[in-house]
Formats: C-alpha cells, structure tokens, sequence
C-alpha cells in the first residue's frame, strides 16, 4: 500500500460492470477526465481485431480494453501518459446487478488494487445514480461549485429511474440512505422498452417509443395505477400490460370462446388487422401520459411528506426530456429544486459516476481489504 | 327392465325411485357407461357385484355429487382437496381413506380391504343431478362385467351380458353412443406422494394442476397453493420453474406469491433487466429463490455463460421467466443428462400461462 498520504484532489480509476456495460473512468477529485462505456466503442476496430466478436455483456473480453481506453483519454487531458501507479485509489461497482457481470468488474479492480498497493474502494451501483449530478466535467464545471455544495441542506431526495431500477431514496448525508419508495414490478425504463416491444419497435426501443409519442395525442387514456396507495411505492407493469390489451384490441385479436373445446386451438387470437402508424404513436403517447401522470403522482406525494429541498434525479429513463419536465414541474410545485446530471452519459450505466462517490469515501478513507471484497447482486443501497 | 332416454322428463324421478328400491341402474358419464347401485346399501352392492361377476374384496369406486359429499365418506388431504378443487367433476377418481367416525356409511364390499375408497364426481350434468336428488353415492364401475370392454353404448353392454346378468339391471339411461373417451385416472392420495394408478385423459404423472383464473388474485391463491405442495421437496432437492407465458400473463406475480408463501421479505421486481435476482427464503437450508428472465438472452451461450448450474442446488428454487429460447438447452444440460449428478437433486416444473381474456388465464403446471 501507498504512503497514507491522502490527496485533496485524488485521481480514482473506477469500474462498473453491474449488468449490460462494462465501463472505466478516470477522475480528478470530482471532475470526470474520462468515461468510457462499451456499447459506446467500437473495441474491436480499435484494438485491431484482437477481440473478434464482441458480445454484450462479454465484461471479460471489455474489462482491458476499457480501462485502457479510459487511462488514455484522460491522460491526453493531463498531458502525461497514466499508469496504475499513478492512481489515488481504484473504485468498483460491487452490486446490485447481475452476478457474473460484477464479478469481472470486481476481480479486475482487486487485482489492479494488490499489484500495485493501491487503495480500494466498493461502491453501491445505486449510489452511484443518485450522486451523479455531483460530477463535473474535466474543467470542473457542475452543478455545484465546492462551496455551494457545502451550503447543501441534508436531506437530499433522490429519484433514481432506470431500466433495473425505480426508486426514491433519502439521502441524511452522503452515504447514509433510505429507500422511501420503489417499484413492485417493472423498472420504469423496463416498461418503456417492454411497450416499445409491443408496439413493434424492437428492443431496447425505449427512446424510439418517447420520439413516436410526440406525434400521437393520449387518445386512450389508461388509469392512474396505485393512485389510492399512500405507500411512495410505484408499478409499471399494470401500465404495460394495459398497453397489450389495447393493441390487441385495436389490432381485432379477440379471444373466440366458441374455440375453446377445440383442442387444436391453443388460444391464439385472430389477427385482423396490423397497427397503424397513428395507432403506434397514440398508444406510445398514451403510455407516457399514464406513466408520467404515475410517477407525478408519487413524486408529489414523497414531496408533501417530507421536507426535502433537495432533489437528484438519475438514472437512464431521466435523460428523457419529457421527464425531466415532469420532475422538474413536480419539484418546482413543492419549492424545491431538482438536479440532473451534466452529461448525457452521467445518467446511463457508467463508472464516472461510481468515481464521484469514491471521491467521497477515498475523503474518508473508506478502504476495503481486496482479499475481503465480494460481489454481492442483491447489495443495498440502505444497509 | 326398462329403458329411458336421458332426456326423459320424468329421468330423476324414475330414477331416484329404483335406486331407492335396491335397483340397478345403467348410466352415462364422460367416459363410459357406468353401472349404478346405491353405494351404502347392502343388498343393492350384492346385486352389484353379482352383476359385475366380482369377487368380493376388490373395491369398487363410487360417484357423489359433490365435495361436500365426498367429505361425507373420506377424508380429504391437501392432494385430495387440489384434485377435487382443479379436476372434479372430471374424469378422475380420487382414493382416500374412509373416514373412521362418520356418521354416513359405505356398504360392505365397496371399499378396499385396507378401508380406501374410490371416488369420482362424473361430468355428466343428469348424473349429477339424480345423486344430489338421491342424497347418497351410487357405485360408478363401469357396466361391462368383469374383464369385458369398456361399453361406449347400451349394446356393448348388453350384448356381452348372460340371461342372468341382464336381468339384474332395473333401469337403463340411454344417451346414444358416447364419445369414446379412455376410462378416468385413478389417483392414490392416502400417501405423502399421489401415485397415479390408472392413467386416463388426465395424465397425473406429468400434470399437477390445470386450472382457470379470474383475476390477479386467483392467480396468486394457485401460486400459493402450487408451492404449499412443493415446499417440502426443498428439503432435499432443488425445485427448477421453467414458465411459459407470454408478456404480461402474470408471471412475476407468479413468482412473488411463491416468494411470498415462503417467506421472502424483499420485494419482489422484475428480474428483465438484471437477468438473475436473487432472494433469501429464509429457512433453515439457507435457501433462495433464484428468479431468472431469459428474455434478454439472445444465444444459447450467453445463457450457458449466466451458470445456472451454480444456482441449481438443494434447498434453492428456480424459476426461469421466457424459459421458452432456452428450454432445449435446460433440457439438455440439467435433466435429460445422464453423468449430471444435479439431475438427481433436481424437480422441474413447467408452468405454462395462458391467455383467455385481458382478465382469465390459463395455468398449467406439469412435472417435466
């Protein structure tokens, strides 16, 4: 291990391979000199087919190249060639998420941290979404400046919307949480893809469905889900599941009861008709409208219950501008003031954010013996 | 003897007089012509058994007309009171154990030795009718006589039938030829384990429960009642779920009712994402429930890279959402292989969902 000497300004490599991306980044106290995600390279051209084929979630194949990617580019920004040794600490995502995925993320960081006496630290993946609007970028412009992030009253709300995760959590400071609320079924980005699904447009086809809503009007008005609830819980699925049915109203696939004694039928619906381009955009529009109406609904109802001022919303699902309306409408109703990260890449899966909670526990020298870390797929964020 | 058609209007009226007189019916089921004496008379089994050319000792089962009166006769265990919830009236008869104390008798000559008693809820609307009507159960053996074949209409029956045998029948229900539909499965449930020990139209070997729901918590009250029966297993071997259902059928609440009934704390959430959730059961083995969505898996090889197998071991159920992409491949690798210890360990469920309405499902779950 490194002199204890602890750096003001420390530069943390950090890793996430919680479930799809594997993703390096390099940071400077809290400003990201490098955010390197896989899906977003193409590794096997740069690395001159050293890698043949690279499939998603292939972290093992990803992990070097990534890094290496990341140690570069922010070395270009430093103008000097970086190594491990020139590393404060290393962080790395150690749940939740898929086990086989954050065990690579978590060998490769143990590994780097004992050849090279570096210090390690474990970081909540969710953790990471709420404290995203931290980061600055590589010219230290962000949210806030040191001093007004010092100025921050304690509670922060945090409302962390992805494709694994819908959750309000409450942070009494940096690094002590509660999970107010969450979803009881489908994550709100799960249900826009599921939807895109089936309406036809492929998967992941989240973002196409959000384009497509702008040209429908919300002609079917689904129900409010949860609305009598007083939990800060949310659902998705009852949502999704409305959605089919309509389409396959729309579409004619009604369900004979005259067929049901025959033993060849198997309860397929006759198809009548396809959707229409319009359909496809009302019912797109449709489910936003009864998705934005439900998560305003338990916005606004963990707003009137507590007495937050401070709101950081994170998570892919936020980088959709339609919502960030809808929190921000929200927020600005309960005279508080919500925060987005600064970058588009701040909200998906990546490791910068992972980074900018290490910056704070690499403060505390909260290390851990990388003899005794472990992934663990089910970690909370409260516990 | 006389003949009436089933449509006869005044059928229960005759009906219910002979058997109260100790006649002997003919009657159609779902399956076959049955032949038919009141049950807890003694004079009416001899005539019966006389008829059938049976020697005492081998039991014979009996029609009710509803649970309620079943539970008049035997007792009902969970096995039973499933069989009975989800099959009955069908063709099924289910074996229980004669109740000791009851206050209604069987007659001498009808139940086993070992004091078992076959009973059946035909699903055959008219008999259902003259047993409520009547108040007793009437035997329901079929009406060929000993080792003959099964008799689709009246003169199977009475072709095969001596002078003597012929006059012993009172009354014939004639319904024209009946589909020929195999005879009923009989089921054992007076063990821990059912044991199938006639197959029928209903296969119990493979399938555990078919049944129709209205709503989400019907679904749940099945998942619930799905697990009870399986809970025990976890004992000493890993229970692998693999659904078949398409989007929005229920299989996530599927999963959290069984969560539920075993005493996981968290909630339950879609594992779409994450691929692979896990949850601690809580019980003394240390158990979890592995829930996995393969719906995201594109190859055969990114599932075999999740290694499932590690999951796969006492005490742990599995259940695999979208199991349908995979399935050749958990079949392959986890039960049809022979060098596979786990195979040994390993129960697999299949259980499918299907739509009716955007409110009925139909589940099907069966031993793979």
């Amino acid at each position: 291990m490194k002199e204890k000497k602890i750096n003001k300004n420390p530069l943390i490599l950090s890793i996430d391979t919680s479930c799809d991306e594997t993703s390096a980044a390099v940071m400077y106290g809290l400003n990201v000199l490098s955010n390197v995600i896989s899906s977003q390279i193409e590794l096997h051209k740069k690395y001159g087919g050293v890698v043949p084929l690279i499939a998603k979630r292939a972290h093992e194949e990803q992990i070097d190249p990534v890094i290496f990617e990341a140690l570069k580019r922010a070395g270009v920004l430093l103008k000097k060639k970086l190594s491990f040794n020139d590393l404060d600490a290393i962080a790395v995502t150690y749940g939740p998420g898929l086990a086989i995925a954050l065990e690579i993320g978590v060998e490769k960081a143990k590994k780097i941290a004992t050849e090279y006496g570096i210090p390690l630290i474990k970081i909540n993946h969710m953790e990471g979404h709420f404290l995203a609007s931290l980061a600055r970028n590589s010219k230290s412009i962000g949210n806030f400046t040191d001093k007004e992030f010092e100025e921050i009253n304690f509670p922060i709300l945090g409302v962390l919307l992805s494709g694994g995760h819908s959750e309000f959590i409450l942070a009494k400071s940096i690094g002590e949480y509660e999970v107010l609320g969450q979803t009881l079924d489908d994550a709100m980005g799960e249900a826009y893809d599921k939807v895109a699904r089936i309406l036809g447009l492929g998967y992941p086809g989240g973002k196409t469905l959000s384009e497509f809503a702008k040209k429908g009007t919300d002609k079917f008005k689904f129900t409010i889900p949860m609305r009598r609830d007083k939990s800060f819980n949310m659902s998705f699925s009852g949502i999704k599941t409305a959605v089919m049915f309509k389409s396959k109203e729309l579409k004619g696939e009604i369900y004979q009861p005259s067929q049901m004694n025959n033993p060849n039928n198997k309860g397929k619906f006759d198809i009548k008709r396809e959707l229409s381009k319009q359909d496809i955009y009302d019912l797109a529009r449709s489910f936003e409208e009864v998705s934005f109406g439900h998560l305003k609904d338990k916005f606004d109802r963990v707003l009137s219950n507590s007495n937050v001022k401070v709101i950081f919303a994170g998570g892919g699902v936020v980088s959709n501008s339609k919502i960030r309306k809808v929190l921000r409408e929200t927020a600005k109703k309960h005279n508080s003031k919500i925060y987005f990260p600064r970058d588009d890449n701040l909200y998906m899966d990546n490791a910068a954010m992972i980074g900018t909670v290490a910056f704070f526990r690499y403060l505390k020298e909260e290390f851990v013996n990388p003899k005794e870390l472990d992934r663990d797929p089910e970690a909370k964020i409260d516990e | 003897m006389q003949i009436v058609s089933v449509n006869d209007e005044n059928l229960i009226k005759k009906v219910v007089s002979v058997l109260s007189n100790s006649g002997l019916i003919i009657f159609p089921t779902e399956t076959c012509y049955g032949v038919g004496v009141d049950a807890t008379n003694e004079l009416s089994v001899s005539k019966l058994l006389e008829y059938k050319r049976r020697p005492e000792g081998k039991a014979i089962s009996v029609a009710v007309s509803d649970k309620e009166m079943a539970y008049r006769y035997v007792e009902l265990n969970d096995i039973a009171n499933n069989i009975y919830n989800n099959f009955l009236p069908g063709p099924v008869t289910v074996i229980s154990k004669l109740k000791l104390n009851g206050i209604d008798k069987i007659a001498k000559g009808i139940a086993s030795e070992n004091g078992n008693l076959g009973v059946r809820i035909p699903n055959y609307e008219k008999v259902i009718e003259i047993i409520k009507a009547y108040g007793k159960p009437i035997t329901a053996t079929s009406a060929n006589s000993s080792g003959a074949k099964t008799p689709y209409k009246i003169s199977d029956i009475l072709d095969n039938l001596s002078d003597k045998q012929r006059s012993l029948i009172d009354l014939i229900i004639d319904a024209n030829e009946l589909p020929h539909n195999p005879p009923s499965s009989v089921v054992d449930t007076t063990k821990d384990e059912m044991k199938t020990l006639r197959e029928g139209s209903v296969s119990f070997e493979k399938l555990i429960l078919e049944v129709e729901t209205e709503g989400e918590i019907e679904t749940r009250e099945i998942a619930s009642k799905f697990i009870a029966r399986f809970k025990s297993i976890l004992n000493t071997k890993c229970l692998l779920i693999l659904f078949n259902a398409s989007m929005g059928a229920g299989k996530t609440i599927f999963v959290k009712s069984i969560a539920e009934e075993l005493g996981v704390k968290d909630i339950v959430r879609s594992p779409t994402f994450n691929l692979i959730k896990q949850y601690n059961l809580g019980n003394e083995k240390n158990g979890k429930l592995i829930h996995i969505d393969a719906w995201r898996i594109e190859s055969e090889e990114e599932f075999e890279k999740l290694k499932i197998q590690e999951y796969l071991t006492q005490g742990n159920i599995v259940a695999i959402e979208w199991a349908g992409g995979v399935s050749s491949k958990i079949r392959e690798q986890y039960i049809n292989s022979k060098d596979n210890e786990n195979q040994k360990e390993l129960i697999v469920v299949g259980i499918d969902i299907e739509y009716l309405s955007e409110t009925k499902r139909k589940i099907v779950i069966t031993r793979i």
